[in-house]
């Protein structure tokens, strides 16, 4: 399938208007091999995963490469003085 | 007298079943490093009385007092009041354009707060002019700034910060695409900080945004969105 911006708009738009992910933090780009590529972080692994089904899902034909990552939740060690 | 008041903030948790829990081992020794915790809006995923119990749940019963504002992910249900009743029925004190004041060992810490809204920055913005879209967006924005501002002003306190979701400036958008600013903040909220002899403006929102930022009239600003600032 053809990778153009019409699929990057629609992926974008998946992303945040489907119930499953609402997600308005992921960002889509587009390789040069003509696949994309998505970036961002979430809270949770099952969220990560749940994207993953979703574009699959909608986007069979296009080939994703998933980068999101998930952020941390460790308890802060400096403190800023202002 | 002193008056060093300790703020912990963090915004966007986009809380639900999933993840509850997760940021409670950070929490725990909260009441030794702060004095209050400010939460920047999106607190859920999708705004659902359901996923407040989550937030009611994970930041309810802390060591210290907790303040939040809400976020656009906290009205995507349109039940926006309930997701507040619930925050507040587990001790947070919600703000939407009004304020708190809380003693921390005799100094009096004001938050005023309100959730902002979009518009976009000095030269790149819109304004009330055009189709009764237009003006409606930019109106919502003017509004919740001019009741920012007020309950920023009306405050009787020692040291003051504002609370918000969207950004009152774009330095601290860095790193997001800057065609969309203008759906992350508002200068109006920047003109209602500085129009108060506010010490710090918190918000969220911009998750690829950069941590600090000073509004023109030199209050510090700092983007507490989790993903930006990596930790509970």
């Amino acid at each position: 399938m053809k990778v153009d911006t019409h699929t990057e708009s629609q992926l974008q738009r998946l992303l945040a208007e489907d119930d499953r992910v609402a997600e308005l933090g992921i960002r889509v780009i587009r390789l040069d091999e003509g696949c994309l590529s998505l970036s961002g972080e979430v809270e949770s692994t099952k969220r990560r995963d749940m994207i993953r089904q979703v574009v699959a899902e909608e986007f069979p034909d296009v080939q994703v490469r998933c980068d999101i990552g998930i952020t941390r939740v460790h308890e802060p060690d400096d403190v800023e003085e202002l | 007298m002193t008056t060093c008041v300790k703020v912990a903030a963090v915004g966007d948790v986009h809380l639900d079943k999933d993840v509850l829990g997760r940021f409670r081992p950070a929490l725990e020794h909260l009441g030794d490093k702060a004095d209050v915790l400010l939460l920047a809006g999106d607190l859920t995923r999708h705004g659902t009385a359901d996923e407040a119990h989550c937030v009611a749940t994970e930041f309810g019963g802390l060591a210290v007092p907790v303040v939040a504002v809400l976020g656009n992910h906290d009205y995507q249900s349109d039940d926006q009041e309930t997701v507040a009743k619930v925050l507040t029925g587990a001790g947070i004190i919600v703000l939407e354009q009004s304020s708190t004041v809380i003693d921390v060992g005799g100094v009096r810490l004001g938050v005023a707060g309100a959730k902002g809204f979009g518009g976009g920055f000095a030269g790149r913005c819109g304004s009330e002019f055009g189709e009764p879209e237009m003006k409606e967006f930019i109106r919502h924005t003017r509004r919740i700034s001019e009741g920012l501002g007020h309950a920023l002003r009306s405050t009787d306190c020692d040291v003051l910060v504002a609370l918000t979701h969207y950004a009152p400036v774009a330095e601290t958008l860095l790193g997001e695409p800057p065609e969309i600013y203008p759906f992350l903040g508002s200068y109006l909220l920047a003109e209602a900080i500085d129009s108060a002899p506010t010490a710090l403006a918190v918000h969220g929102h911009a998750h690829a945004g950069a941590e600090r930022g000073t509004t023109p009239g030199g209050v510090k600003v700092r983007n507490v969105a989790h993903p930006v600032i990596k930790q509970a």
